[in-house]
């Protein structure tokens, strides 16, 4: 039975991905139709999809490194082809490290790899680190980032060992400043960019947490939307609005089962396809 | 639901077994001990015998069997499912065929092997990690093999993995095992399954332990921070950021923040689950009986703390050697702690319902070089259900002019305890004393706060008593609120106790923060409960903690000290300076 | 006395990454026929000063033991060896051959002989099956981080548990130990260096140039 993605979101389960469940749900909860698409699946039903999106998890085991493996599988060569024609594509953690292996961001010269998600670098630590941090929208222009306001400062979590995005030729930084491809920026609770740990949780360079491609339909991010898509999800003793919008909620399921800080990303997803017809 | 067990329409027709994972070896094996018949192959010699998981194919075993579970259901058909542990495939399909009532032939031939070769022993025993067994419906057979095989790929992801079908259910109960065409095991089924009873001797050990003198409290300032930054008691954020809390994005409350971990497990529904792992081994070194009964109610006071009615819990129990007199006393002693703390406690949803003990291990033949045995350590983790997990709450505080109350009080108990060993450098003897009756009902009034939506904030008291548990909800807020507390002591004189043993204490109890102006409703609702209630005190909005007796001021410190003291006091575990 | 010195460590249980990086290159990347062999070790490459050379080796021998960022006994092998004698040892297109070497230590010296663990040493899969129509190399690709960051602890990590031996500079990475078939050695050096650097989603694999480096450190022609 042939699979239908018509109007749906496609969400790629390669085979150790474990987010992939939550970042469904959190499309949904926008009002998109989501399908998940096995990674040997015949690709060519990906044609009708309306977006793609690469969950965090461990594709492969991280063998060799992160996302490397899975970007060599058939399904991307359909996504290399959907989404240089346009689609909008996320690529969340793990999937954030398929798209820059597979060189669709920065994508000056497209697949090639011009970037990578490096081991992170951290004060007094090494490997895996989970925490929440926050993060400043550099760019509203992106097919996921249309709903923010410029400037705003978004709580959300990261976990991962090899966040750091970094290159061995710093052409490639100046081009994606001058052509804001910078999305995202680590940056403390009031928004201010310095650098510091843990605020840039992994070195990254330019503090940077997400980028996209020239076009901005391809976003490759760290930090984990699902994961801030409810209010529920956001810890109690954020110094923020936004904790004190959670600590409000106690007791309330219908207002914690309502906007968290990171729905946005999907909101705009809905608008961008929206806006563009496709729904 | 789906059960282990072979069901029972294989009496109607024919089922087989399905093994798959990882390939077979010779994990848990004592390495070139049972080597094979073979020993002239360097491959096998001192590979280790340790068994290895691996969470990767772990994650696509779990969905690739979602798929067979939709398959099975899609086609009406009843299957039975089963992992493998301890004793391998001989354990699992024998206890699947048991269980159903059904016997087993097994072809060690068509079990998928890790390269190498083994023994039939090993390949029936070993405990290779990562595997399942399935009790399937020959009509359904080769649609569960290429769900496994080529949907999931699992023999291209994982050199050797797969799902192969290696024996028939039979309707006698009896198990046989086929190895090389000869017969190698044939025994009534039930004789395998049924375990083998030790009766051991138990001698109760006899230790001395003294309450020690006490040094008053002119140096409370320094013996505090001594204690929030002592190993049991500082912060373990640093381990915490090592593990993903927010994967499948349901956490409410995670590490660090409370009591018990919770989630929302089930989209759209207000049920919520709590979690809480706890065992005090100072405890059991004194009294092993109160090492059992306090670790069960330790953990079922951790789930109350948010607001869950402890539903379940599992065991990990710890001794030395049990051939000891003295050890398996402990272990009998401990044992029946546990389980007079289920029975006394009890499901409070279900009365006359013990708390049920679902699962557990045990490990025996802890020692030390030296021969000596660990101090008994039982281990519970709880599992906690509300009704509503839009009621837990962090432990920080919350709101100034908010109240703090004790439920429950403190007795004489610093046996064991963090001030008795860090500041005077003894354990003492009056390890706390389980009281069921009392921790049931603390348990209940806490609950219902909950229910009321009365909590802001709840901690209950453990290590470190009073002092300690005020001092972590201190240290929980939001950074940018700056909220304080003074404790007088006056307000607990009614204990008749010294302001060392006040301060710090262990006797189980709980700390809750309500709104102002409640007094009366949280006297009676405890009066009505029985449970003993001290009006602590108001959070203020000085970023400070002091303790006072009346007009005397016994000691101060700044919020940002003792939050440095916390969070410094991983340095000698940790080796770092802060655990970011 | 000043030595440099070579720690060779393999997996004695399937290496599933060696395993994994074989399939992607054959069925994905259309290395087939091309690539002939694959094999992967952790390597350490030590500076060390002590009194005399074998009192020093012993030292860093028994701390390589006791220490699992070295080496682990329930997974590994390995062999520790003046540097430069490893130069690309067992490849000559056999399976399971016992070449002699100038080993100094062995591990696991129970069961394995000083003359090296070869039997256990294999390619994925061992090189020289099927046709060959071309010539055979062999290529042992060092590949680190680029930044030294990452080799220090282990520096420490040794001299922390050394008494005498002192060692002065480490360096630690990943040999990936290719061999194909080419035309000349020059045209075989070309085909490892695709094969090695990422530079597009189609193009190499085994290691990303934005963040590592990597240098050929033995090749030789197989017979």
């Amino acid at each position: 039975m042939k699979r239908n993605f018509s109007r749906k979101v496609a969400v790629i389960q390669f085979p150790g991905v474990n987010c992939e469940y939550e970042t469904a749900r959190a499309i949904r909860t926008v009002g998109l139709e989501v399908g998940l698409f096995r990674w040997n699946e015949d690709p060519a039903v990906l044609d009708d999809a309306v977006a793609i999106v690469l969950p965090g998890g461990f594709s492969y085991q991280d063998r060799i490194r992160a996302g490397v493996v899975a970007a060599k599988d058939r399904v991307m060569d359909k996504v290399s082809e959907l989404a240089a024609a346009g689609m909008p594509v996320l690529g969340i953690c793990n999937g954030a490290q398929v798209l820059v292996e597979s060189g669709f961001v920065p994508g000056l010269q497209w697949e090639s790899v011009e970037l990578a998600l490096a081991p992170n670098i951290m004060e007094d630590r090494s490997g895996y680190y989970c925490r929440w941090v926050y993060s400043r929208l550099e760019e509203t222009r992106t097919a996921w980032t249309g709903s923010f306001s410029e400037g705003a400062v978004i709580p959300i979590p990261i976990a991962h060992a090899e966040g750091r995005f970094v290159t061995e030729n710093e052409k490639v930084l100046k081009a994606m400043k001058e052509n804001g491809q910078i999305v995202l920026r680590y940056c403390d609770s009031t928004g201010v960019v310095d650098g510091s740990f843990p605020a840039n949780p992994n070195g990254s360079m330019d503090n940077i947490a997400a980028a996209c491609n020239r076009e901005g339909n391809v976003v490759a991010m760290m930090p984990h939307p699902e994961r801030a898509t409810w209010l529920r999800q956001v810890p109690e003793n954020l110094p923020d609005e936004w904790g004190r919008r959670r600590r409000k909620g106690a007791g309330n399921i219908d207002l914690l089962e309502g906007e968290g800080p990171g729905r946005k990303f999907f909101t705009s997803l809905l608008e961008r396809l929206k806006q563009g017809g496709v729904l | 639901m789906l059960r282990s067990r072979v069901p029972a329409e294989a009496k109607e027709k024919p089922y087989k077994f399905i093994l798959v994972g990882k390939p077979t070896d010779d994990s848990g094996f004592g390495g070139a001990a049972f080597a094979s018949e073979d020993l002239a192959s360097e491959e096998e010699a001192n590979r280790g015998a340790v068994q290895v998981p691996d969470p990767f194919l772990k994650r696509v075993l779990t969905e690739a069997s979602k798929k067979v579970l939709e398959l099975a259901d899609e086609r009406n058909v009843r299957i039975g499912f089963k992992d493998l542990g301890a004793g391998g495939i001989s354990c699992a399909t024998s206890e699947m065929a048991d269980a159903g009532g059904f016997g087993a032939k097994l072809y060690l031939d068509r079990v998928n092997l890790a390269d190498g070769r083994y023994s039939p022993e090993v390949i029936s025993c070993s405990e290779t990690q990562e595997r399942y067994c399935l009790a399937v419906p020959d009509e359904i057979v080769a649609d569960v093999l290429k769900i496994y095989n080529e949907d999931f790929e699992l023999p291209h992801l994982y050199h050797g993995a797969g799902a192969v079908v290696i024996g028939e259910v039979i309707k006698e109960p009896v198990y046989t095992i086929e190895s090389g065409g000869r017969l190698v095991c044939k025994a009534p089924v039930n004789v395998i399954t049924t375990g083998i009873s030790y009766d051991r001797e138990a001698k109760p050990r006899v230790r001395r332990f003294e309450e020690p003198e006490l040094k008053g409290t002119k140096m409370l300032r320094e013996d505090f921070l001594k204690i929030i930054s002592s190993p049991n008691i500082a912060s373990k954020n640093y381990v915490y950021r090592m593990y993903d809390s927010e994967v499948q994005g349901r956490a409410v409350l995670r590490p660090g923040e409370a009591d018990a971990g919770v989630i929302a497990p089930i989209d759209g529904k207000s049920v919520g689950l709590a979690f809480s792992v706890d065992g005090n081994p100072f405890y059991g070194l004194i009294d092993p009986y109160q090492g059992g009964a306090l670790a069960v109610c330790e953990a079922a006071r951790n789930v109350a703390s948010v607001g869950a009615v402890p539903s379940a819990i599992t065991d990990c129990l710890n001794y030395g050697n049990p051939e000891i007199e003295e050890v398996f006393w402990e272990f009998k002693e401990g044992v029946r702690g546990v389980g007079d703390a289920c029975r006394k406690i009890g499901l409070l949803t279900e009365e006359g319902y013990p708390i049920p003990v679902v699962s557990g291990n045990v490990s025996f033949y802890n020692q030390g070089k030296s021969g000596k045995a660990i101090p008994p350590s039982p281990i519970i983790a709880c599992v906690g259900v509300l009704d509503d997990w839009s009621v837990s709450r962090s432990i920080g505080f919350k709101d100034e002019g908010d109240v703090l109350y004790l439920v429950g009080e403190p007795l004489d108990e610093l046996g064991g305890g963090e001030y008795y060993r860090t500041v005077l450098g003894t354990f003492g003897g009056n390890v706390p004393k389980a009281d069921f009756i009392r921790e049931r009902r603390q348990i209940e009034s806490v609950i219902e706060m909950h229910r009321l939506g009365w909590i802001k904030a709840a901690h209950d008291i453990s290590s470190g008593g009073i002092l300690t548990a005020i001092t972590e909800m201190a240290i929980g807020q939001d950074p940018s609120n700056g909220l304080g507390f003074v404790l007088d002591l006056a307000e607990l004189a009614p204990t008749g106790l010294e302001p060392e043993k006040i301060l710090f204490s262990e006797t189980g109890a709980f700390i809750v923060e309500l709104p102002a102006g409640m007094e009366r409703e949280v006297l009676a609702l405890c009066a009505r409960n029985r449970v003993r209630l001290y009006r602590l005190g108001e959070i203020n909005s000085f970023p400070r903690l002091e303790v006072i007796d009346g007009s005397e001021r016994l000691a101060i410190w700044e919020l940002e000290e003792l939050r440095t003291a916390y969070d410094s006091g991983c340095r000698d575990i940790f080796g770092v300076p802060a655990g970011r | 006395m000043k030595a440099k010195l070579e720690l060779w460590v393999g997996l004695k249980v399937i290496d599933l990454v060696t395993q994994t990086a074989w399939m992607t290159f054959t069925e994905k990347l259309n290395y087939e026929g091309i690539l002939r062999g694959l094999r992967r070790y952790s390597y350490f490459g030590i500076e060390v000063e002590g009194e005399e050379f074998e009192g020093t080796v012993e030292e860093i021998d028994r701390a390589i033991q006791l220490d699992s960022a070295f080496t682990n006994q329930n997974k590994h092998f390995y062999r520790l060896l003046a540097a430069g004698t490893d130069a690309l040892a067992g490849q000559d297109g056999r399976h399971g051959d016992d070449l002699s070497l100038s080993v100094l230590l062995a591990s696991d010296s129970s069961s394995l002989s000083s003359r090296g663990t070869l039997a256990i040493e294999r390619d994925y899969p061992a090189a020289g099956r099927g046709e060959r129509n071309g010539r055979l190399f062999s290529f042992d690709c060092l590949i680190r981080p680029s930044l030294r960051d990452r080799e220090l602890p282990y520096m420490e990590r040794l001299n922390g548990r050394l008494d005498g031996a002192k060692v002065t500079d480490i360096v630690a990475g990943e040999v990936l130990r290719i061999t194909v078939e080419g035309a000349d050695i020059e045209e075989a050096a070309n085909i490892v260096d695709g094969m090695v650097v990422t530079r597009s989603r189609r193009e190499g694999l085994l290691m990303n140039p934005h963040y590592q480096r990597y240098e050929v450190i033995a090749s030789k022609e197989l017979s």
